[in-house]
């Protein structure tokens, strides 16, 4: 059986704004451009059962972004380093929609239909500034939440 | 036949299972091989390959260097079964009787059921890709063609908690049934409601296996 967590991570890995970047998960070091997976084991939150043994299912997973924060203010429409943090941000939020329109989806296996998958948030959620580090660095979150049909309780197939 | 399952033990929901057979004209369905046919040297003319969206023939004097997933088999189809209750949360057979009573002088009631009409419901019933149920019904909906679905199915009601896979699972078999779309739409997803009305037709034998290949054998 593939390893759900595993599968989105490597789906994720193919998004052009992350590739480059190293992404930990649940625990990793805190670097500008670096990623984090997070899990949120919330599986039985929707537990939807059909009468042919089937079960729909809910995964969810935040993906935080850690930017180096600038104190430099926006001139005369110049982005500046917080904007380009925020916008790479947005890209793969817009890159993860955009894949679920084509139903490009993480390879969860035979077992499982993904029926959905979307962001909580069509912009990125800045979480919280961490001032103690030099420099100090925003955390951008993504919430990414697939919806499943486990197909594996079924006893017709 | 004895049930499969343990005393005080609740039958399983999906263990309750409504199949719908229907034949169709002739259909070509091309199966893509994933591992080396043993006759790929000598019958390499009988497979396909695709070539942009239509499947060709292989040809050629000699077999073509085998290459996983790229040769297909074809096969003919006309029956297609498909099991009813695919994202369906609740569906249950509903026996409509009819029902006459009367009283006697002495106030004893007398109960006459005259007859059943089995009926079976699924709302929603959603339009998912790989049906070949919801295809074939969806087109005879909307092209209103009520001979496609008005008495064109036989269905199998098959109690998986009766039986094993060495003896069968019981198996009721009604032909001359009817499966009608209700309607066609919804909101996130395309639902098609289906009402299933049962011809009490009825064969009573078993099922060697749960999967659309079984075969229904009638009880001796």
């Amino acid at each position: 059986m593939i390893d759900k967590t595993t599968a989105i991570i490597e789906f994720l890995r193919e998004c052009p704004t992350i590739k480059a970047n190293p992404v930990f998960f649940n625990f990793g070091e805190v670097e500008d451009g670096t990623y984090q997976a997070n899990i949120q084991s919330d599986e039985v939150l929707l537990n939807l059962h059909f009468i042919d043994g089937s079960v729909l299912k809910r995964y969810t997973l935040f993906l935080d972004s850690f930017k180096s924060v600038s104190y430099i203010p926006v001139v005369n429409g110049k982005s500046d380093e917080n904007l380009e943090g925020f916008s790479e941000v947005q890209e793969v939020i817009d890159w993860i929609n955009d894949k679920s329109n084509k139903q490009e989806f993480p390879d969860f296996g035979d077992d499982f239909v993904i029926e959905d998958m979307k962001t909580l948030t069509d912009r990125p959620a800045l979480v919280g500034v961490n001032t103690q580090q030099n420099p100090p660095m925003a955390v951008y979150r993504i919430s990414i939440q697939i919806d499943y049909v486990d197909l594996t309780k079924r006893i017709w197939c | 036949m004895p049930m499969n399952i343990n005393t005080g033990v609740r039958a399983a929901r999906k263990t309750l299972i409504t199949v719908a057979e229907w034949t169709v004209p002739p259909t070509d369905v091309f199966i893509l091989q994933t591992v080396a046919p043993d006759d790929w040297a000598s019958k390499y003319n009988t497979y396909y390959t695709k070539v942009g969206g239509a499947y060709e023939k292989v040809s050629g004097g000699s077999a073509p260097e085998w290459t996983p997933n790229t040769y297909y088999t074809k096969t003919e189809v006309t029956t297609h079964r498909e099991i009813l209750g695919a994202r369906t949360e609740d569906s249950s057979i509903e026996f409509n009787p009819d029902v006459e009573t009367s009283q006697d002088i002495l106030g004893k009631v007398y109960t006459d059921v005259n007859k059943t009409e089995p009926q079976q419901d699924f709302d929603p019933f959603y339009i998912l890709g790989g049906s070949a149920l919801a295809e074939y019904l969806s087109d005879a909906a909307l092209e209103n063609r009520l001979d496609a679905y008005s008495g064109a199915f036989t269905l199998y009601i098959i109690e998986a908690y009766k039986g094993n896979t060495g003896n069968g699972f019981k198996c009721v078999k009604h032909v001359n049934c009817s499966i009608i779309p209700t309607s066609l739409g919804g909101d996130a997803y395309v639902s098609m409601p289906i009402e299933v009305h049962f011809s009490n037709d009825i064969t009573v034998g078993t099922v060697d296996s749960l999967n659309s290949n079984f075969v229904f054998t009638p009880a001796g």
